[in-house]
C-alpha cells in the first residue's frame, strides 16, 4: 500500500490500525433501507472483473 | 503534494474505519463500514455516515463541516485500507442519494488516472450492465478492485 499511497499523494501515516473501534449497530432500518436498496439495485446485474 | 485527509482509524479486518470531521462550528465522527452482501461471495458494501451518540450510522447526516472533499478523499483512502488486507474482495458503492453518488463519481473521475494503475473501476448503468468507469457517463453505482500484477 505505501508504493501506492506514495504515488497518489497521500500520507501513509494518517492510517492506524486500531483494534478496538467501536462497532456500530447495522441493523437499524436506516441501515438495512440503504442495504435493500442496494441488494435491489444488483438483483440481476452481472458482477464485473 | 499530498492530499489533505483526516487521520483514520482501521479496525484489523480493515471492515470498520473512523474519523473526525473538523469543523468552524463542530467536528462529526464519520464512519466508513464494508458489509458484506448476502448474496454475491467476494462482494462488500461502503456504506458512509456520522456515528451518533447511540453509535448508530447516520447515512443521511449533512454535517455541512466545509470540508466535503478531504472527507471523500479520506472515504477514497479507507479503501486502499480495505484493499490492503482484503486484496482479493471486491467494493459496491453508491451513494445514500443520488447527489452523493454524482459526488462520488465527481470524486473518482478526479482521483482515476492514477487510480487505475492500481485498481480496476467499473460503472453500473440504467440497464443494469457494467463497463469501465468513464468520468463523463452517470452511474448508479460503481465497483472497484485491486488490480493484481501477474493475472493467468
Amino acid at each position: 500500500m505505501k508504493k501506492e499511497l506514495n504515488f497518489l499523494g497521500i500520507d501513509e501515516s494518517k492510517v492506524k490500525i486500531n483494534p478496538n473501534i467501536p462497532k456500530i449497530n447495522l441493523e437499524t432500518p436506516e441501515i438495512k433501507s440503504h442495504l435493500s436498496k442496494v441488494s435491489n439495485l444488483l438483483k440481476n446485474v452481472k458482477i464485473p472483473f | 503534494m499530498e492530499k489533505p485527509i483526516y487521520n483514520i482509524e482501521t479496525s484489523p479486518d480493515g471492515l470498520y474505519h473512523i474519523f473526525d470531521s473538523v469543523g468552524v462550528q463542530k467536528n462529526t465522527k464519520k464512519m466508513v463500514v464494508y458489509v458484506p452482501d448476502e448474496n454475491k461471495a467476494d462482494l462488500f458494501h461502503l456504506i458512509f455516515g456520522d456515528v451518533t451518540d447511540d453509535y448508530n450510522l447516520d447515512v443521511f447526516a449533512i454535517s455541512n463541516n466545509q470540508d466535503m472533499k478531504m472527507i471523500l478523499s479520506s472515504v477514497i483512502q479507507t479503501l486502499y485500507a480495505f484493499f490492503e488486507i482484503n486484496p482479493n474482495k471486491k467494493v459496491f458503492f453508491t451513494g445514500s442519494t443520488e447527489a452523493r453518488t454524482r459526488l462520488y463519481r465527481a470524486t473518482i473521475s478526479k482521483l482515476f488516472e492514477k487510480t487505475e494503475l492500481f485498481y480496476n473501476i467499473c460503472g453500473l448503468l440504467d440497464d443494469d450492465s457494467t463497463e469501465p468507469f468513464n468520468k463523463s457517463t452517470n452511474y448508479k453505482g460503481y465497483f472497484i478492485e485491486k488490480r493484481h500484477e501477474k493475472r493467468t
